[in-house]
């Protein structure tokens, strides 16, 4: 039997989604289809308004409110926060990482998304990333402190290491997240790199 | 039932698939470039991990699928990561620039043990050593003599004019010939690269010494940028592609 066009077409655009295949695109179908029609509504306009009202920071590039708050440009909740400490920047790979971090709820400072990293393999240089906004950040303003969050990948490294070299020059402390054992973690199951990792990042009690 | 094979292997890229899938490209010892489909890689806490990133070196085991030119990737246990690869960009910038040529030469599933033990030694020797322009023109020159485009650099490829009879010549490079072409012989064809008679005798000598040999003398800059602009179209030839990594070579790497 075939589905109704216009559950057809729903469950078409679901399993475009990632992670979403036929069978749960056509699941969540149902769900909406035997569902109240006001959150049916209610989904169906958060989904509208997604990309209408969403866009990038124009100062760390991380996800932001398109709508001025009182005439300001629209900058994103965590740069308009003058309580948060205006001298040290965390630098992440994409708006993504910067949420993880922000729910960590450890740093307290500014954030800069470079929306990708440095990768010899697939011919991405640094120009093809927000570094150059970065830079033009620490140049014209009181940051004392990056710290690089980039993932623990050899792309993720190229990057860090990039970017101590164009900042440290600057005047600006570069310091970069450490990699080591997980909370709750067992020595005897951790990976040979992140062990020795631990260990190298070792430090007094 | 399908049989699980077994083979060290050289991590040569991979990328993200999916959700949390990686589709990874390998250079066995024992079966040749092998592309293959990792599930659940990015969230894997034991079958995959920290064993798919580049210049890895791990035991992977894997089986072929009877459909589809991707094998199924069942696990991938890491022997030795290279570490020192990763710090500095000189290093990640030579390593990425191996890895890739590497890749672009060989085609999946030819089975090539000598070219496996070259891009291990030449992963370990960068992670030992500083490289240098001497590592990278011999690991090039070895790695097409490995793979059957060695080019020829004794005599002219078209007309066999012997280049020890004419010591001063000026002599012009042929990617398409894979070879030398003496003057008049250059003349027929469209795209050859000059080459200078200093530079035919040091890619001859790296041709045949091993890469660990000391150089006798430094070159003129001149007969280097000859050098690489020959080595690097004649790769770049036979990958019919542009070398992804090689700007990286001159922006960050010593050479």
């Amino acid at each position: 039997m075939t589905y109704p066009a216009p559950l057809a077409r729903l469950i078409q655009e679901l399993s475009k989604l990632p992670g979403i295949g036929e069978k749960s695109a056509a699941r969540l179908a149902f769900h909406l289809l035997k569902g109240n029609l006001d959150d049916v509504a209610s989904l169906a306009d958060s989904i509208g308004k997604l990309r209408e009202q969403i866009g990038l920071c124009p100062q760390c590039f991380g996800f932001s409110e398109l709508v001025a708050q009182n005439g300001d440009p629209p900058l994103c909740s965590v740069c308009r926060n003058l309580q948060r400490e205006q001298d040290k920047i965390c630098v992440v790979e994409e708006p993504g990482d910067l949420i993880a971090v922000e729910k960590s709820q450890e740093f307290k400072g500014l954030y800069h998304v470079l929306h990708g990293t440095i990768s010899p393999l697939d011919g991405i240089g640094p120009d093809a990333l927000r570094i150059k906004e970065l830079l033009e950040r620490l140049r014209h303003g009181s940051i004392r402190e990056v710290i690089v969050a980039t993932n623990p990948t050899m792309d993720g490294e190229a990057t860090a290491l990039y970017l101590s070299k164009v900042i440290k020059p600057l005047g600006v402390v570069v310091t970069r997240i450490a990699r080591g054992m997980p909370m709750g973690g067992d020595l005897e199951y951790i990976d040979v790199v992140t062990l020795g990792k631990a260990l190298e990042g070792r430090r007094e009690i | 039932m399908r049989a699980c094979l077994a083979t060290p292997a050289i991590v040569l890229r991979a990328k993200p698939y999916g959700e949390s899938d990686r589709i990874v490209s390998f250079l066995t010892e024992m079966h040749g470039k092998i592309t293959g489909i990792a599930k659940g890689a990015k969230r894997s806490r034991k079958r995959f991990v920290n064993s798919l990133e580049p210049f890895s070196l791990v035991n992977l085991r894997f089986y072929e699928r009877p459909q589809g030119d991707l094998v199924f990737i069942l696990s991938s246990d890491l022997l030795f990561s290279f570490p020192k690869l990763v710090t500095s960009l000189d290093r990640i910038s030579f390593a990425s620039y191996l890895v890739e040529i590497t890749d672009g030469l060989v085609g999946e599933g030819q089975e090539d043990r000598l070219v496996f033990q070259h891009l291990k030694n030449g992963l370990r020797y960068l992670n030992e050593t500083d490289a240098s322009l001497r590592f990278l023109t011999s690991f090039e020159l070895k790695l097409l003599n490995l793979v059957g485009y060695q080019p020829v650099l004794d005599r002219c490829k078209r007309c066999a004019k012997d280049r020890r009879d004419h010591p001063s010549s000026r002599w012009h490079f042929s990617p398409r010939d894979g070879g030398i072409l003496c003057e008049p012989c250059s003349r027929l064809r469209k795209e050859t690269l000059p080459l200078g008679a200093a530079a035919v005798e040091v890619l001859t000598d790296l041709q045949a010494k091993d890469s660990s040999t000391p150089a006798r003398r430094s070159l003129p800059s001149s007969v280097v940028s000859e050098i690489r602009s020959v080595v690097m179209r004649f790769i770049q030839y036979h990958m019919e592609r542009e070398i992804k990594s090689a700007p990286f070579l001159y922006r960050f790497a010593s050479i």
